[in-house]
Order: C-alpha cells, then structure tokens, then sequence
C-alpha cells in the first residue's frame, strides 16, 4: 500500500469502508479517524445520503458505543445498538440503525479512531465471520493511517533538518566571508595604503588610493551581508549621499559627465530598501560605462503620487533586446521585485533610460 | 582608509564576549566620544586646525553582536556631527576570540573616511592616517579597560597591545 499524502489516505479509507460494507452485507458503514485533540480529523460514512449527513450535522462525537471501540480497543457485535447500557441514542435525522459491528484502528498498539457497521441484511445480526473481516480491514486502516502520519512526521523532521542546513551553510559561508575574504581585502587594502604612502607620484598616490576606496565599500558590503546591517547604518541620510558618491565615482573612472537630482526626503523614504536601489544603479551605471559610449548620464531620484522613482539614462547609441540578457537587466529585474519595485528599460537610438519605480505607501 | 589593532585581556572569552554583548549601545558611544575627543585634540597638535572648543558629538551605532566560529563580533559605525572632524564616518568591528583559557585577544578592524578638505596632500593623508590609527588605539584600549573592568573586578585587569 503506497501513501503519498493525506488525499490517498482518504481515498484508501473510503475504499476500506464500502468493501466492509460489501464483504459483510451490512446497510451502513463509517470510519473515525481520532485528532489529535481527541475529537475526529477524519470521518468517512456510506450508506447515509448526502441530504440525510446535511440533515444529521456533525459527525459523531466518539461518545457511547463508538467511544468503547477506542476506549476497550477490542471489537464489539451488537444485535440492537439500543439495548448497549453505553447507548446514547442517535441524533435527530439519525436513520434508524439496529445490529451492529465495530472494531478499533489500531496498529503496533496504538488506536487511530474506529470503523463500524450497522444494519446488517439478510440477518438480524452481524456473525463472527463479519468480525473477521472487518477486523483484517480495521488493521489495514491502521496500518494506513501509521504510514501516512509517520510519513508526515519523517517530512517534517527533514525540513527540520534542511532549515538546520540553511542555518548551518548561512553561518558557515558569514565566517568565511568574515574570517577568510574580509580579512583578505583588509590586509590589501592596508598594504595598497602602505604602498601609497611610500610613492611621490601624486597620480599614482590618487589611483591606488581609488582602489582602497573600492575594497572599502566591497568589506563594506560583505559586512551587510553578514550582519544583515541595512548598507551603511544610520542609512537614512546615507542612500542620498550614496547616490552622490557612486554618481561621482562614475564620472572619474568613465570620464561620462553625470549629473544628479536627487530629492534627500526620497532617498530617507526608500531608506529600507538602499542596499538593493543602491545595486541596481551601480549596475545601471556600469552599463551605461560598458555599453552605451555615452558622453552624458542622468541620475535622479524625485517622488510623486506615492511612488519614487529613480532613473537612470544616458546619451548613448542604446541596445537591442538582444543584448538585454548579457547587461544584467535580468538581474536588475530579479532585485527589483524583491522590494517590490518595478523596472523599466527604454532603449533607443537616442540613449537608454532605466527608470526604478518603488511605491512608497506599503 | 584601513586600521586594525588589537589588545589582549587576561580573561576567559567567554566573560569577555558576554560583557561586549551586554547593551553595547549603552557604553559604547560614551568610550567613542571620549576617544574622539582625544583624537580631535591630536589632529589640532599636528597642525590640523584649532581644537573645537565644544567636543563634537560622535554618532555610535551598534549593530547584532554576531557568532562566527569561536569569534564574537560587535558591528558598529562611529558618526561625527560634524564633517570636518577626524572620522566622518567609521564602519569597524570588535571582535573578541579566544587565546588561551584566561586570555582573550580584543581587536578592531575599522574602515574610515579621511575628511574631506583635510587632506590637500599625500603627506597630511599619512599624518591624518597617523592620528587616525593613534585615536583607534586609544579607543579600543578604554573598551579593553572596560571590558576588564565590568561586573565588579577589584582592580582593570591590564591590557596589552
């Protein structure tokens, strides 16, 4: 018997219920399957139509006869259910039922709920042969519902353990960043600044001292990273003076004139999200360096109706969707909706505008 | 601009680390202006401007102390108020990692911005790195200091550097 999940399981239970029914001659038949607040998660009938169960209500407590069955855990053969001193009586709507058979589901002695019988035809009550029967069935049901509750349990033991990996892999890959690559970087970037303190050439002094500068803001980033710091603490007043430095940068490495527009109050509302604004223009930029053989570009970041936009565009000669998946807009894309931005890319003879669109009242 | 420095304590790493976690945000920006303080007077010793009569406030930040390995590390970042000061903007980490049983190595790895307008030539940068490395190492010697000193040691155990 193979089980997949609860559906199956359900499916088999029905199935083991109506060959009961069938197997012993019995007009109604039913299985209870006990929660784990020892009322029903599960409970299966046949015989009873579908107006008949709407008119009943809810399905049996588990009190009376069919709480014996879990109670006793042994089977139980009644010719008249109402002469049982453990008969409650049937709920309004009830048909009237008379002989019965019950056996407890169990398996490796536990009780998982009950299966029954009522009615028996052809006879005025149900015969050891009928007992047999439903209590190979009632095993089987038992051994159903085990499968699939340890199925279960095996599945969330191993998101456990997949969560405990993520955990793990999170803090093993935090302290080598932390321990092998960061301290890498700083050891370069202190021996770059060795180096140009030692020469006398002004430019080179400027260049290495560039380079410093970008192993500074890449420990940087590797320390947002890590720590989950929002990209330079105190963020608020530091995206608009991001924007501005990276803007700048631009300008001395590529030689492309860059002018920004950038409302402070904008850059404070889009704080939360700087890190990834912050990504997505420095690859935009470096696109524009790349590809566009700009001689001018525009950053601006303004807001209206609610959402701010950023926009990135340059004088360019632009590019052809064919280009667009090896300039990293995909990516751009990907980090865009991750704070729930959209990106737009305009490219044309006239230049490229890739404008970011982050709505402000969420 | 990089520095690193360190120090070490005579005490378990355990003691250490539990003290650097506990509510860094309380005592760290007092050590930081204190240090700044210092280290603005320095920067007017070597020629740098006049000492401000008024100590700039200084903005610490602290960050989620985090475990990596056998090392505990406080993130911060260290804001002056003002531009012109020595450190516009520090990111740095404390870190403390086990020596020996009973000795603890306390150290900071901080990256700064030199001021801006500062520093006109390649020889004020080395000077200003100078005072910058001076201030760091002075600033981490009063956290060693208070490390040492906290939930009632008779005497600061002494640091090394």
């Amino acid at each position: 018997m193979e089980l997949a999940s609860e559906h199956d399981l359900s499916a088999i239970l029905r199935r083991i219920v109506e060959l009961a029914v069938q197997l012993t001659d019995a007009r109604y038949g039913a299985l209870g399957v006990l929660g784990a607040n020892g009322g029903l998660s599960d409970f299966i009938s046949t015989g009873v139509t579908d107006e008949q169960r709407a008119a009943i209500g809810d399905p049996p407590h588990g009190r009376g006869i069919l709480g014996l069955l879990v109670s006793e855990a042994r089977p139980l053969r009644l010719r008249n259910i109402a002469d049982h001193p453990s008969s409650v009586g049937f709920p309004p709507n009830h048909p009237p039922m008379r002989s019965f058979l019950g056996a407890p589901v169990s398996a490796r002695g536990s009780v998982f709920g009950n299966i029954y019988l009522t009615d028996k035809q052809g006879a005025v009550e149900f015969d050891e042969g009928d007992e047999e029967t439903l209590v190979v069935l009632a095993t089987q049901a038992g051994v159903a519902i085990e499968n699939v509750r340890l199925l279960e349990e095996t599945e969330r033991a191993h998101e456990r353990l997949r969560e405990l990996s993520v955990l793990e892999d999170r803090e093993r890959i935090a302290r080598e960043l932390h321990d092998g690559v960061i301290q890498s970087l700083f050891a370069a970037g202190m021996s770059l600044q060795g180096a140009a303190a030692m020469t006398d050439d002004a430019n080179l002094a400027g260049r290495i001292e560039g380079v410093v500068t970008d192993l500074d803001r890449t420990i940087g980033d590797l320390r947002n990273y890590i720590f989950g710091l929002r990209p330079g603490l105190l963020a608020d007043r530091e995206l608009d003076r991001a924007l501005r430095d990276l803007a700048e940068d631009f300008q001395e490495r590529t030689g492309i004139v860059t002018v920004v527009e950038v409302q402070p109050a904008t850059a404070a509302a889009i704080s939360a999200e700087a890190g990834d604004v912050l990504q997505i223009v420095r690859e935009a930029l470096s696109n524009v360096g790349r590809h566009s053989g700009a001689e001018t570009c525009r950053l601006v970041l303004r807001q209206a109706n609610g959402i701010a936009t950023l926009e990135v565009d340059d004088d360019g000669a632009g590019f052809g969707s064919a280009s667009v998946e090896g300039s990293g807009l995909p990516n751009l894309r990907a980090r865009a909706e991750r704070i729930g931005a959209t990106l737009a890319i305009d490219s044309s003879g006239n230049g490229t505008t890739v404008r970011l669109e982050i709505p402000l009242l969420r | 601009m990089f520095v690193r420095y360190f120090v070490e304590l005579p005490l378990a790493h355990e003691i250490v680390a539990e003290r650097l976690e506990a509510d860094p945000q309380s005592w760290l920006p007092p050590i930081a202006g204190s240090a700044s303080e210092d280290g603005e007077a320095l920067l007017a010793e070597v020629g740098f401007g006049e000492r401000p009569r008024i100590a700039r406030r200084v903005v610490v930040e602290t960050g989620t102390v985090a475990h990596l390995g056998g090392t505990t590390v406080l993130p911060f970042t260290w804001m002056a108020s003002s531009g012109a000061a020595l450190f516009p903007r520090l990111a740095a980490d404390l870190e403390v990692a086990p020596i020996l049983p009973t000795r603890t190595q306390l150290a900071i790895s901080a990256v700064y911005e030199p001021p801006p307008g500062l520093v006109c030539r390649a020889a004020d940068g080395a000077l200003l790195h100078r005072v910058a490395e001076a201030t760091l190492k002075d600033f981490l010697e009063r956290v060693a200091t208070r490390l040492a000193e906290r939930a009632g040691d008779e005497r600061p155990a002494s640091v090394s550097g």
